[in-house]
């Protein structure tokens, strides 16, 4: 039978943090039904009673009291929660063994001074002020994660020299997304633990590779994120030369994947060499780079995010090189014929609608790649995720409002024949995106429908299985909502400009130097 | 600037600002003994004829009734007890059993009156704060509370707050303070913290009226007649000193861009507000963005 007990602790001052972490440890104990730790104003009392955690004592208790109250299984467990409060309330405050974890510092400096053993920060404060504020981390020997944009391509370099010469990362800024030591930071997928690292200059390529490493069974060590800059030759890829040394130097690493858009000339010269004499094999997926310098160093192209995924989790594994299939899935070869027959004339053209910067650009270069310069340029896609987009607003990853918009303009547009969308999860992202979008995704195909016009719609979800909203669970919602799903955003591109090419019916061929973007559509016709 | 200086055993702080009001009772020698009442890691309340005067560092930013002293400071560190007797004069503040003595022979006084502002840009832009304010609660610990237990968590996971909150906003649209005043009463002095959450969205309202000059603000005076006997000392101050329109420093700041014309300064706004206390934070602007989007809504009297 479940007791009630409380305890009034007469004229108890303490602040609001540390009253909500005594009260989450107190709840959280075994054999704790229910927990009240509250000053005791009349108001407060009447919701203890309403919650039948009211005793006398707490009903003669004064506004200015403190009160602990609990309803646990037995006497002995009350008393034990009750003592374990009292035990917190007598202490010095926020001084406690428990600091280590939860500090309340308002600095660095005191952070750094509180924590003794900390070696890494991450910085999110708006732009004008992370500059000084990760000058201030890399001096008390912090590594930092610095997820503010906006800080000036000066800072940078400075950040970035002096976090070299102090021998200590500097991930971004705009840093995105990481996974160090195990412990994802920004928006990171939840992953396996492996032994393969990456450095990455793009966040949602990143997430994409790591998510694509852990479903083909293999897993990761690190994930550096550099920010989008880092290999501009002004920057000199400083930080991507530090994980790439840090990576060959991690007896926890086997195989290492470099990904980036194309950088400075000079820049992926120098990101090369460093990639030969890393004693490792490194996997170079620069997208759109030029596969040839990458083979030249003994080292490893993959032309997309799913490539370099594949590769490297086949040299983790142990597994054979996979083959460059690019080949539509006869999965979804049905579901694109029936696109197909219900586009009418003049529903030409693909409209990507993107969260992630860097997946929209590789399905860009998809659709280059298949298309052809001049006819890819005629489709759209857009990273809803750019500044242009986002100011005043939430990044579409947190709030997908903004890209719902887009789609039901998309929808009603007499061109649209495809949209093409990236739905990513991961810590940080919308709880449950797919049930967002989908019923703007009926809304929209609904919207077209009242126009007598059928619009395709097709996503690759990035995220695994492990993820808070679950891979499954988010693919289920969007297949139930009609939805063309592929594996990879590379394959949902593919899949994409295979409608559009069928459409017009004129495919052009490019010779792509890789052969792995994408194979000329009239080649297998 | 090193504004600390240990001499002889006695910590000595240098006041930088100090709250106009309190500046001016100083200067005239007007206060009735003092005592410390309760010491935080950064905050310092004394009590003073059943007022509370505050003692923060700097950086906390200027508070009503408040003192800042230059420097980081840990008040607790150092000696500082509750019911110590404490030396206050226009000179300095001296807490001798604890070694502290505060100089205030530089510090200027403060307004902690909220600033008008012109609130023509707050109905184009309340959509997109209320969102950047539910995503950021999203990621904060407060926010993380909602979803455990009442305990820990902030005003609206305590069952009809929610309503009682838009009732204070129906009141105040009609600029009925008496109503406003009514519908306010049952959330003094209810929810989690030192300071109430119930009291902290009440002073949130307030904040928002009088940084618009609406004819609701000041409703809350009608609701304090008893206040003593219904929420803590430390939070029955800020109640009274939100109904004379009289705010923390981080206060005027979130009202500042709340209103303002710069877009770019909002999302730094909510995190920080967001990130004050435990729940306070959430729950103070709970309160600004109701009462903004009660000052803005349609059928709202004019004053002119």
């Amino acid at each position: 039978m479940a007791v009630v007990r409380a305890r009034v602790f007469a004229n108890s001052y303490r602040d609001s943090v540390e009253l909500m972490q005594i009260a989450a440890t107190i709840e959280a104990l075994d054999g704790i039904d229910r927990a009240g730790l509250v000053m005791a104003t009349p108001a407060n009392r009447d919701v203890l009673a309403a919650a039948a955690l009211l005793t006398d004592a707490v009903a003669a208790a004064r506004p200015n009291d403190l009160v602990v109250a609990v309803r646990a299984v037995d006497d002995a467990t009350a008393e034990a929660a009750l003592n374990q409060a009292a035990a917190r309330l007598a202490g010095p405050g926020t001084e406690g063994a428990d600091d280590a974890v939860h500090t309340d510092a308002r600095t660095i400096a005191e952070a750094v001074h509180e924590l003794g053993t900390a070696n890494f920060a991450l910085i999110s404060t708006p732009g004008s002020y992370a500059t000084a504020e990760a000058m201030k981390a890399l001096k008390h020997g912090l590594n930092v994660f610095l997820f503010s944009d906006n800080v000036p391509l000066e800072d940078e370099i400075e950040l970035k020299a002096m976090a070299r010469r102090k021998g200590l990362l500097l991930m971004g800024p705009d840093c995105g997304t990481a996974i160090v030591d195990g412990v994802p930071l920004g928006f990171a997928n939840a992953v396996r633990r492996g032994t393969i690292g990456l450095v990455a200059a793009s966040g949602t390529g990143l997430q994409q590779v790591s998510c694509l490493i852990h479903r083909a069974g293999a897993g990761i060590s690190q994930a550096i994120g550099v920010g989008g800059r880092d290999l501009d030759e002004r920057v000199g890829g400083a930080m991507m030369l530090d994980g790439l040394e840090r990576l060959a130097a991690d007896p926890g690493t086997d195989v290492i994947v470099l990904i980036s858009k194309p950088p400075a000339v000079c820049v992926a010269e120098r990101v090369l060499a460093a990639a030969a004499a890393a004693g490792k094999p490194v996997v170079v997926n620069f997208l759109g780079g030029d596969p040839v310098a990458a083979r030249s160093v003994g080292a490893i192209s993959a032309a997309t995010f799913e490539a370099a995924a594949a590769i490297a989790s086949a040299l983790a594994l142990g597994r054979p090189m996979p083959a460059e299939d690019d080949r539509l899935d006869p999965s979804v070869a049905g579901a694109v014929a029936a696109a197909l027959g219900t586009l009418r004339s003049g529903q030409v053209r693909i409209r990507g609608l993107y969260s992630g910067g860097s997946l929209a650009g590789e399905a860009k270069l998809i659709l280059k790649a298949m298309l052809g310069a001049d006819r890819a340029a005629t489709h759209e896609i857009l990273d809803l995720g750019d500044d242009q987009y986002t100011v005043g607003r939430p990044h579409p990853m947190i709030d997908p409002r903004l890209r719902n918009e887009y789609l039901l303009a998309a929808a009603l547009e007499p061109s649209t024949a495809v949209i093409l969308l990236d739905v990513v999860l991961g810590y940080g992202a919308h709880p449950d995106p797919a049930g967002q979008l989908s019923p703007a995704i009926q809304a929209a195909r609904a919207a077209a429908a009242g126009e007598g016009r059928q619009v395709a719609v097709v996503a690759s979800v990035c995220g695994t299985d492990a993820d808070p909203q679950g891979l499954a669970a988010q693919e289920a919602t969007l297949a139930a909502a009609g939805v063309l799903l592929a594996p990879s955003n590379a394959r949902a591109a593919r899949i994409a400009a295979e409608i559009a090419a069928r459409v017009v019916g004129n495919t052009r061929h490019t010779a792509d130097a890789a052969g792995v973007i994408g194979t000329p559509l009239g080649a297998r016709a | 600037m090193v504004a600390m200086q240990s001499v002889c055993g006695t910590r000595t702080y240098v006041a930088t600002r100090i709250g106009d009001s309190l500046f001016l009772r100083i200067a005239r020698d007007r206060l009735a003994p003092v005592r410390v009442h309760s010491v935080f890691r950064s905050l310092i309340n004394l009590t003073t004829a059943g007022e509370l005067i505050a003692i923060a560092p700097d950086e906390a930013g200027g508070l009503p009734n408040g003192i800042l002293v230059a420097g980081a400071a840990d008040f607790r560190r150092q000696r500082v007890r509750a019911g110590m007797p404490v030396q206050m004069d226009n000179a300095a503040v001296r807490i001798l059993d604890a070694g502290l003595v505060i100089r205030l022979d530089a510090a200027r006084p403060w307004s902690a009156r909220i600033p008008v502002a012109d609130g023509r840009h707050w109905p184009a832009r309340s959509t997109a704060v209320h969102a950047l304010a539910h995503c950021e609660a999203r990621r904060s610990d407060a926010g993380a509370a909602m979803v455990s237990g009442w305990a820990t968590a902030g005003l609206m996971a305590i069952s009809g707050t929610r309503q009682r909150l838009a009732e204070v906003s129906r009141a105040v649209v009609r600029a009925d303070r008496r109503a406003a005043a009514a519908a306010a009463r049952p959330l003094i002095g209810l929810g989690p913290g030192l300071t109430p959450s119930g009291d902290d969205a009440l002073a949130g309202v307030e904040a928002a009226l009088h940084a618009l000059g609406h004819p609701a603000a000041g409703f809350l005076a009608m609701a304090l007649d008893d206040v003593a006997d219904r929420t803590t000392t430390v939070s029955a101050m800020l109640l009274r000193h939100a109904s004379l329109g009289e705010f923390t420093e981080r206060t005027h700041r979130l009202l500042a861009a709340l209103l303002g014309d710069n877009d770019a300064v909002l999302p730094g706004a909510i995190e920080r507000a967001i990130a004050w206390g435990a729940t306070s934070g959430m729950d103070g602007l709970i309160g600004v963005l109701a009462g903004l989007d009660a000052a803005a809504a349609p059928g709202r009297p004019r004053l002119d």
